[in-house]
């Protein structure tokens, strides 16, 4: 599903992302773990179009989208969540999602401002479909709650709820359970096992050694910006490449 | 064009361009270490000219008495005015900033207006015993002397000095450098000093060379912005590339053609620069 | 009486209010007031506009001079009647602004004000040097008077008072509330609000965040520009220098301290900042400094304007009753 061929990422002097080969197919859960400073979420902005590489392809789906702008990508279907748990702070819960809709049903500028019929069906349906997110997620409850007030697992959360929202045949998930207690990491991601059921393929970035090889089907070891391991869990766990990394950080 | 003109419009220019550097850093200083936009620096530009004058021409000091005792007082009420007013507004929502310093340019107008009145000023006898009458280019020499040492010493120090450095941490990353221990109150009085100073000083040099008039500060805070967005945002070094660009145009062109081509000449080539480089010379690239 | 019909009620009688307003007031002194409290209503809702998606824009003013410069010189040159000069006016800026929208658009939060400040001080220059088109520094005079509108028997609008400028006003302020409220009321308007929240995010669910500032930047200067080319219309004259950037910033402070959260903050902003300086004229030379007085405390105690002062004074109230 996903391709990336060759990517390099140079800022200046420094090399972020070495000539990275990898491959996503569909259905899968894929963990991507690595030291700090590793370019994992470097990796994340390549692919979603918040960073140009400097060298190399990313294909979603045969087509390619290299250096394409976020926007874009996620119109072609991949959404991602950040590191800092990106939220719409004044908005509350219910609104955050409502904005992650807008991609379909497009609303056009005209229509929008002249209130017609039309763009009301379109936004009963943006609201239908958020309350279908509300659920999945567990956040109706809290729908009327400002993104501002949540409790960091919630935030976190949200964050998942608002890249669902947007449509993604990949969704793309930058340390969602970092920090969080045991509780809740086991409620996201049993979260993500529902999203990759309901026919989303999805990629975590994870710090969280728990969460990855409990759900993970497949792990990729990133050090220093290039791929020093891949496989299932059991053999990551025991890869002494992988041990040295981490020990050398 | 004669020589001599020539030599004297080029000295006229740098002397400009130092004057406009002096604004800009002090603004660029504002803008990057403390994130916030200071509408009142022309107001304090134009507040170092009227302070040196009233020493100068009313108390009878000597005039770089006066010019020196000017700025470190305009020094000391940037100081205030940074921990009164603009202290918790530090990098955050512009809008708050920059009405209070419009409110900050208003009372100091309207405070020069009522005090010294609202009629253009000559300051008498700019300097006496310091520069000589014998050929203007002499005396505008050893201002560019006086200036271009202030601007390379201010340079250095910010470079090579730990408070330079600092200022650098906070103007990049203010809560970083809270984490790594740095004084950011400290630091943001220090550039609200410096910066202030900076203005202080060109306000009193140039109200030495031409007049003083309580709305003078319009124009200095426009030249310093032009330069500030030449020179690319952030960067002080590129506020002294952008000055002397700037300054060296306004010099040569009104002698060739007309006061008024300066101007516009200037920006065509702000523009024709950032066409070319949208960050401005030194800036760094948005995103 | 249904709750539904408050609303719409109160709004129908503050208008027809409104329009009765010349039969009180007759002084035109008076009416300039409220006339030029008109136009700071359409220049601050606009600029609020702007400001929702995240941008600070300060270049009102300058938009405001293309608006005046094309309106006056379509009906001086060209003989154009004031309402498509008035048109023609606002799609000049509005235009302007689409063309360096994009670029401006690239710049993050401070640089971008700097470069609307940039743009602004550039069309100053412009006015001032290009003396063939502009007339300089001095301007243009004589900007002719509107056409009069004449409906047989009903209407004969001849412009000739203060009162036929004062109707035009507030026709214009409807019209443009009429727009902004609709913007404001639409799912456009969420997006501009997420956008001005989280760029990054908003471009991670798909929005294109260029195209939607830009957007935001265009239908605003449109307005500045009408108010311009209005603004011309009843000064009679353009100078290059009525429109600078002191304007701008006041276009601001009537925003922020009418309260940029609300859709009528820049209203309230515009009003009371348009009557203030008025109604302390006596202090003569003094008056700014009540004008800034007014400002800085706004800031320190009312950060989110005067709206919130209903909303202040309630809690005030309420922790007063609980302490007692």
């Amino acid at each position: 599903m996903l391709e990336i061929k060759g990517l390099t990422k140079r800022f200046g002097g420094v090399v972020a992302i070495d000539g990275l080969d990898m491959t996503i197919k569909q259905g899968e859960i894929v963990g991507i773990i690595g030291p700090n400073g590793a370019g994992k979420t470097t990796l994340f902005n390549l692919i979603t179009g918040f960073l140009r590489p400097t060298k190399g392809k990313v294909l979603f789906e045969e087509r390619d989208i290299t250096g394409h702008k976020p926007h874009r990508i996620a119109a072609q279907g991949i959404t991602r969540t950040f590191q800092a748990a990106n939220l719409f702070p004044d908005f509350t819960v219910q609104e955050n999602i409502v904005a992650a809709c807008h991609l379909k049903p497009k609303v056009g500028i005209l229509e929008a401002i002249l209130h017609t019929p039309g763009s009301r069906k379109k936004r009963e349906y943006a609201l239908s479909r958020t309350k279908e997110i509300l659920e999945f997620t567990g956040l109706d409850t809290r729908k009327d709650q400002f993104a501002e007030g949540l409790s960091s697992g919630w935030r976190r959360t949200l964050s998942v709820a608002i890249a669902l929202a947007a449509y993604p045949r990949l969704l793309m998930l930058d340390e969602p359970v970092t920090t969080l207690d045991p509780e809740r990491v086991a409620f996201i991601m049993n979260l993500v096992i529902k999203v990759r059921e309901s026919g989303v393929t999805v990629v975590v970035i994870e710090h969280n050694m728990r969460a990855i090889m409990d759900y993970c089907d497949r792990i990729v070891v990133l050090a220093f910006g290039k791929k020093i391991a891949e496989g299932p869990p059991e053999e990551i766990r025991q890869n002494k490449d992988v041990i040295a990394a981490y020990l050398g950080e | 064009m004669d020589s001599a003109v020539l030599l004297q419009s080029l000295v006229n220019g740098l002397m400009a361009g130092c004057i406009y550097i002096l604004v800009a850093v002090g603004l660029a200083l504002l803008l990057s270490v403390m994130g916030i936009v200071q509408l009142a620096h022309g107001e304090i530009y134009m507040l170092g000219g009227y302070l040196t004058y009233y020493f100068c021409s009313i108390a009878g000091l000597h005039y770089l008495l006066a010019l020196l005792i000017a700025t470190l007082l305009i020094g000391g009420v940037g100081i205030l005015m940074e921990k009164v007013f603009f202290r918790p507004f530090r990098h955050g929502d512009l809008s708050p900033t920059v009405i209070l310093s419009l409110g900050l340019m208003l009372m100091l107008q309207t405070t020069s207006v009522v005090s010294f009145g609202a009629s253009t000023k000559v300051l008498t006898t700019p300097f006496p015993g310091v520069i000589n009458v014998a050929g203007i280019s002499l005396s505008n020499e050893r201002l560019i002397l006086i200036l271009i040492s202030i601007v390379f010493v201010a340079g250095l120090f910010l470079q090579k000095t730990e408070i330079g450095r600092t200022m650098r941490a906070v103007s990049q990353d203010m809560d970083a450098a809270l984490l790594l221990g740095i004084s950011v109150d400290r630091v943001s009085s220090f550039a609200m000093f410096l910066g202030c100073a900076l203005a202080a000083v060109a306000g009193g040099l140039m109200g030495a060379i031409f007049s003083l008039s309580p709305f003078m500060g319009g124009f200095a805070l426009m030249k310093g912005i032009a330069v500030i967005v030449l020179g690319g945002m952030g960067s002080i070094i590129g506020a002294v590339i952008g000055g002397l660009i700037i300054g060296l145009i306004d010099g040569i062109v009104p002698p060739l053609l007309s006061v008024e081509m300066a101007s516009t000449i200037g920006f065509i080539v702000i523009i024709l620069i950032l066409l070319f480089r949208p960050q401005g010379i030194m800036g760094q690239p948005s995103k | 009486m249904s709750r539904k019909l408050v609303k719409p009620l109160s709004y129908s009688s503050l208008i027809i209010f409104l329009f009765l307003i010349p039969l009180f007031v007759t002084s035109p002194y008076y009416l300039h007031i409220f006339i030029m409290a008109g136009i700071g209503i359409i220049l601050a809702c606009s600029l609020r506009l702007i400001f929702n998606s995240g941008q600070f824009s300060m270049a009102h003013g300058g938009m405001m001079s293309i608006g005046a410069y094309t309106s006056a010189l379509l009906m001086i040159k060209l003989g154009l009647s004031i309402w498509a000069a008035m048109g023609a006016g606002a799609a000049a800026a509005a235009v302007l602004a689409l063309l360096v929208g994009y670029p401006l658009v690239r710049l993050k939060g401070i640089y971008f004000a700097l470069g609307t400040v940039f743009l602004e001080e550039i069309i100053k220059l412009i006015a001032q040097q290009w003396t063939d088109l502009t007339g300089g520094v001095l301007g243009l005079t004589s900007i002719p008077k509107p056409n009069p509108i004449v409906i047989p028997g009903l209407l004969n609008i001849n412009f000739a008072s203060k009162v036929d400028f004062y109707y035009l006003a507030l026709v214009l302020v409807l019209f443009t509330l009429l727009i902004l409220y609709a913007i404001e009321r639409s799912s456009i308007n969420q997006t501009f609000c997420s956008i001005k929240q989280s760029d990054s995010l908003a471009q991670s669910v798909g929005v294109n965040t260029a195209k939607f500032k830009v957007l935001a930047f265009t239908v605003g200067c449109f307005f500045a520009g009408l108010a311009g080319a209005f603004y011309g219309q009843f000064m009679t004259v353009v100078t290059p220098s009525a429109f600078g950037f002191v304007y701008t910033v006041y276009i601001i402070v009537y925003m922020v301290v009418g309260g940029e959260r609300k859709f009528y903050g820049p209203i309230i902003g515009a009003v009371i900042l348009t009557f203030l300086p008025e109604s302390v004229r006596v202090l003569k030379e003094y008056q700014p400094y009540v004008f800034a007085g007014v400002l800085m405390l706004v800031i320190f105690f009312l950060p989110e304007g005067l709206v919130s002062l209903p909303q202040r004074l309630k809690m005030f109230i309420r922790e007063r009753r609980t302490h007692a």
